[in-house]
């Protein structure tokens, strides 16, 4: 395994047992993230985008989730550590969370406990984490909200989630999520919830303290647009299976899979006054997916095979793969 | 593209379409339904109500005597016990006639089977004529005995002599029907005062919300007691039993209207009430057609729940001697009349009514706990 | 287009008050909407664009009457020609005016009710204004069905059966129900997945070109509105900031938060070398608003003029095109369109 590797997935599943059938929300995903890079994982609503991330941290749902196969090594200790073999609420798990992976979630009003004012949340996780007395974290509380750059942090730091805007409450997120120098932070849809001009702020903080930390980002939203401006690297998901790995220039100029082509015709492009391009139909049931290529009913450029099949993962380049019977005959991944 | 994959890529969707469209359109109710089913106990306990307020219903044919006619000779009776197996093995049923000892040392009456006597008991067979829920005379029992020379109490008598299973099932008309009817006011008072409080706001809310809060700050029992007592004395049974309704309504429907009021509120900046005044609806078409619709699962399983309260309220004011009047029998009535410890120790059987009003208020809560379960048909 | 007012908006206000303790006094005025007007020709499709709570639907609500405004006109052009002060007419006379200013909204879940079945709903403005039987209104319904892109085998259906795309079509049809003149479209797709925005914005432009609709789209998505819009109004804390054409206001903005707005919007090519704008701050309290300009405590321009003095909106008018900006430094101020913010140069 070459060093610079921080986390590895291999083949990972995570089903639901829901009362309705089983739902395959991760199904045989393999990436991995680089130390210092950032990673983009972009893909439309349920497509398995938080249930990577939840698997990830050990927080899959319980009782109907499940992880069903597939291992997660982190690479941040000396030895490599199997993350899946841990039990979720293990001392070592715990230890990961936090201080070696932190995540902040897609939305900012319920991911803070409303009954604790800002800094007691923050000194919460310093304490757990790095055995430090109150006063001592209570000052790194009040560093953080600087360093996230909320005006008057001495005052903030007292205040309830309530109290605060939605672009404010997500520094404070970013802010908790870094207090223990994480290696990783995995942003589940972090500016979703935001304005343009908050988005902007916080992608901006983001990329700022990217540098600061030397730390790995797993950024995840369904805007590509986002993707493109912070990633190098990105995954494209539709219903649980990675279509498309490529540099984020070869998704905008080079993609393989009809999936990414599709979304990119579908959004609009200021300035080009032209007519656009849909995805016909809508992602299907999880329970009731099609046979073949799942994305075979919304796709035009179908085959033959599509409809019966699924395609393996094709390697077109070093970096670029992709999912789709359009490139047979290259050299087969899985 | 090739003309031959699109034709069979719409075949497919077709099919899938097809495939959908057998599945019958499941509309909201029957989706709750289907869940609600899932729940073994809750529809447990929905049987054990239909069960009880069948029985209750049809107390006069269920029960072999009225429920006022006193036994002289069997005063303090214990219940019979049914036998099926005599010599002959399995036959029709029937009960041993007890014979009274009285212990000297221990001064205390017992009974015991005289196994020589023999009494059958008969099904549908004629006894003295009642009335049958309200519509005709008739005569026809569900179960007695053929002849009047001995009588059958199947929960005992008690100290007049007079038939438990008559006494309670008739008292459970009285405690189940106060209730409903009790519950049925608080539901109309508490959905309409709530849904125009919260559709309407301003001053009608202002003035709404005071009223509700001032009915709260009262606890519930002492108010119960207080305005029973307030009941004229001199007033006919009926008449207080329709008192006894009405103040159970009254003071139960303020916490209803105020759950009401806030899931109206939420509701009425609800998108698809704004769409439908943006087309010109009036308010009573919203509050008729968007409003109490989409709040009625709600307002049953409030009134499902609040049940058992009223049960139990009725049953304390008639313990107290401040709700039902003899003649008119209710369980909270037939409680109070065994209102010592030497009964619990002489006659337990006549605290039956206390196992009837258990069983009642456990399904109830079975129930109205299904119902909230099933009414957000799309949580897991 | 035709070239006809359909709505004029003048001076329009609509504060929502604050009440606070027991008694429920008047605490103070949320200013959701404060003085403004603008109009919305026939035909045309005009965006309103602004950050959260800035006033958009407070605005759009007050032009169909969800709202009744706290002062000021809406003129609407009824098609006899009459103009109707929509402000000031009584509950029985609105029935006229809803007719032809409908509505499609955001949620595409709250905005249907899931007990009623797509039949009831999209027929629901048919059934309250009495029009047909209810054989009528199901071949009306099975017509609208069809011709948002749903079949009608659909119709017994209820909400929950749909994804949240075919629910927009379905909101789309009730809207289409009363044939109207007017569709105000309140972050119709902001809930969409990209796919299948596309899909509905394809779907509204179609519509326009058949029925000739006029839209007010509002939306937060500043590429969304480009696309689809001839003009565009930028809001900003209940005020217009400035109103221009579309390709106008994209190319060469006149206000700074137009500015930043545009600075602010992720590209993702990374061939477009584009540096990232962002306004600071937060959208101040609405009830609580910053004295003289609004955008002050967040302007990369403010000067002290700025936080004294509100700015008067500025008129300009080019190859008789109108547009206008709020902003002391129209004259003065050169401000980088999108364009120039996202160069074509191919990165590194
Ligand atoms: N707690 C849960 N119980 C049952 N099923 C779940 C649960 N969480 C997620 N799922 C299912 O797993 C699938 C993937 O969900 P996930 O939350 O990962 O989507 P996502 O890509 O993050 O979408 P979004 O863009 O909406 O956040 C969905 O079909 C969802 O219904
Ligand atoms: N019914 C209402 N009652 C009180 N305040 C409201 C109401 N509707 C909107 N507001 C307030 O008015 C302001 C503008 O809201 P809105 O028009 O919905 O903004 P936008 O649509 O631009 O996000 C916000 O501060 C909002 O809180
Ligand atoms: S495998 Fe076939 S159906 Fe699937 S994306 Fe590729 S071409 Fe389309
Ligand atoms: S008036 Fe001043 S503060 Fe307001 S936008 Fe113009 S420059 Fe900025
Ligand atoms: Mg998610
Ligand atoms: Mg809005």
């Amino acid at each position: 395994m070459s060093a610079n590797i921080l986390l590895e997935v291999n083949s990972l599943k995570t089903y639901f047992h829901n009362e309705v059938g089983l739902v395959k929300a991760v199904d045989n995903v393999s990436f991995k993230v680089k130390k210092g890079e950032t990673l983009g994982i972009v893909g439309e609503s349920g497509c398995g985008k938080s249930v990577t991330s939840l698997s990830i941290m050990n927080l899959v749902p319980q009782p109907r989730g499940v992880i069903e196969g597939g291992e997660i090594i982190y690479h941040g200790y000396d030895n490599p550590l199997e993350i899946t073999t841990l039990n979720s609420q293990s001392r070592d798990m715990r230890n990961i969370r936090g201080n070696r992976i932190a995540m902040i979630f897609q939305e900012p009003m319920t991911s803070l406990n409303p009954v604790y004012t800002v800094g007691e949340q923050i000194m919460e996780s310093v304490r757990l984490h790095q055995k430090r007395d109150n006063i001592k974290a209570r000052a790194r509380a009040i560093e953080m909200l600087k360093l996230v750059g909320l005006p008057a942090p001495e005052q903030i730091v007292d205040e309830y989630p309530h109290e605060l805007s939605g672009g404010m409450r997500q520094r404070v997120m970013i802010g908790m999520a870094l207090s223990c120098n994480p290696d990783l932070l995995i942003a589940d849809e972090p500016t979703t919830a935001l304005d343009v001009t908050i988005e902007a702020q916080i992608l901006d903080l983001m990329e700022e303290l990217q540098d600061e930390f030397n730390m790995s980002i797993m950024l995840i939203t369904h805007d590509l647009e986002v993707i493109g401006e912070m990633s190098e690297r990105v995954i494209v998901m539709y219903t649980g299976k990675i279509m498309e790995k490529a540099n984020i220039d070869d998704i905008f100029h080079n993609s393989k899979h009809p999936y990414t082509q599709g979304l990119l015709n579908s959004i609009p492009q200021i300035g080009a006054n032209k007519r656009l391009i849909p995805i016909e139909g809508s992602v299907p049931d999880l329970t009731d997916l099609p046979s073949g290529c799942y994305f075979a009913p919304r796709c035009n450029q179908a085959k033959e095979i599509c409809w019966v099949d699924e395609p393996p993962e094709y390697s077109i380049t070093e970096v670029q793969k992709a999912k789709c019977w359009l490139y047979d005959g290259k050299e087969e991944l899985s | 593209m090739d003309s031959d994959l699109t034709y069979e890529k719409k075949q497919k969707t077709s099919e899938t379409e097809d495939k959908k469209e057998k599945n019958e359109a499941l509309s909201q109710k029957k989706l709750m339904w289907r869940k609600f089913k899932r729940n073994r106990v809750a529809v447990l306990g929905l049987l054990v109500i239909i069960f009880i307020y069948f029985l209750v219903g049809f107390a006069n044919f269920f029960s072999p005597y009225p429920q006022n006619k006193r036994h002289e000779y069997y005063t303090n009776k214990p219940p019979h016990i049914v036998n099926f197996w005599d010599e002959n093995g399995l036959g029709r049923p029937f009960i041993y006639e007890y014979e009274q000892e009285y212990d000297m040392e221990t001064f205390q009456t017992t009974y015991v089977q005289n196994e020589e006597k023999k009494h059958y008991i008969y099904f549908f067979n004629r006894g003295e004529e009642y009335n049958l829920l309200g519509f005709f005379n008739t005569d026809i029992k569900f179960f007695g005995l053929e002849d009047d020379e001995y009588r059958i109490f199947l929960l005992g008598t008690d100290r007049f002599g007079r038939d438990m299973v008559s006494r309670i099932l008739n008292g459970g008309r009285i405690s189940l029907s106060i209730s409903l009817l009790g519950v049925l006011i608080m539901v109309v008072l508490g959905s309409l005062l709530g849904t125009v409080s919260g559709y309407y706001g301003g001053i009608i809310d202002d003035l709404l919300q005071r009223v509700i809060e001032f009915l709260l700050s009262f606890p519930r029992i002492p108010l119960w007691m207080a305005l029973s007592a307030a009941l004229p004395s001199d007033w006919s049974s009926v008449r207080i039993y329709i008192g006894i309704v009405i103040i159970l309504g009254a003071v139960g429907w303020p916490r209803l209207g105020r759950q009401v009021r806030a899931i109206v509120m939420g509701m009425s900046d609800d998108e698809f009430v704004q769409a439908a005044k943006s087309s010109g609806a009036s308010d009573f078409y919203i509050i008729v057609r968007h409003l109490i619709p989409n709040s009625l699962s709600h307002i049953i399983v409030v009134a499902t729940l609040q049940v058992p309260g009223m049960i139990l309220g009725e049953a304390s004011l008639s313990f107290l001697g401040l709700g039902i009047q003899p003649p008119m029998t209710s369980w909270g009535v037939l409680l109070q009349e065994v209102q010592n410890v030497r009964s619990l120790a002489l006659t337990p059987w006549l605290f039956l009514p206390t196992i009837f009003i258990i069983i009642s208020i456990l399904s109830f809560n079975f129930l109205g706990d299904g119902l909230r379960d099933a009414a957000d048909p799309f949580s897991n | 287009m035709k070239n006809d007012y359909l709505i004029q908006v003048r001076e329009l206000k609509k504060y929502f008050p604050i009440k606070k303790g027991l008694l429920r006094r008047v605490k103070g005025y949320i200013k959701a909407v404060d003085n403004i007007s603008f109009h919305l020709m026939e035909g045309e499709t005009v965006g309103l664009v602004g950050e959260s709570g800035c006033g958009k639907s407070t605005t759009g609500r007050c032009i169909n009457r969800l709202f009744k405004p706290t002062a000021g006109d809406v003129l609407y052009k009824n098609s006899e020609g009459e103009i109707i002060n929509v402000t000031e007419l009584s509950r029985r006379e609105l029935k006229t005016i809803y007719k032809d200013i409908q509505m499609i909204f955001q949620d595409p879940f709250s905005s249907l009710d899931s007990r009623m079945s797509v039949r009831d709903i999209v027929a629901e403005p048919l059934k309250v204004n009495n029009i047909g039987d209810r054989k009528m209104r199901t071949e009306k319904v099975d017509n609208l069905l069809n011709r948002v892109g749903l079949s009608s085998y659909q119709m017994n259906r209820y909400p929950h059966e749909f994804s949240g795309g075919q629910r927009q079509r379905i909101g789309v049809a009730r809207a289409l129900a009363l044939n109207p003149r007017l569709i105000i479209c309140d972050e119709p797709v902001s809930a969409l997945d990209v796919s299948v925005q596309a899909q509905v914005i394809n779907l509204l432009e179609d519509l326009q070109d058949e029925f000739g609709f006029t839209y007010l789209f509002i939306a937060h998505d500043l590429s969304v509105v480009e696309h689809i819009s001839d003009r565009v109004m930028v809001m900003y804390l209940g005020k217009l900031v400035e109103t221009a054409s579309s390709n106008l206001i994209y190319e060469e903005p006149l206000h700074p938060y137009t500015e930043s707005l545009l600075g602010s919007i992720p590209v993702g090519d990374p061939r477009i070398k584009k540096k990232r704008k962002s306004l600071p701050g937060n959208v101040p309290d609405p009830s609580d608003p910053p004295s003289g300009c609004n955008l002050a405590p967040r302007c990369p321009y403010v000067e002290e003029k700025c936080k004294n003095k509100e700015p008067k909106i500025v008129k300009k008018e080019k190859d008789n095109i109108v547009r206008t900006a709020a902003c002391h430094f129209v004259d003065e101020l050169k401000l980088n369109g999108y364009k120039e913010l996202a160069n074509d140069t191919p990165a590194i």
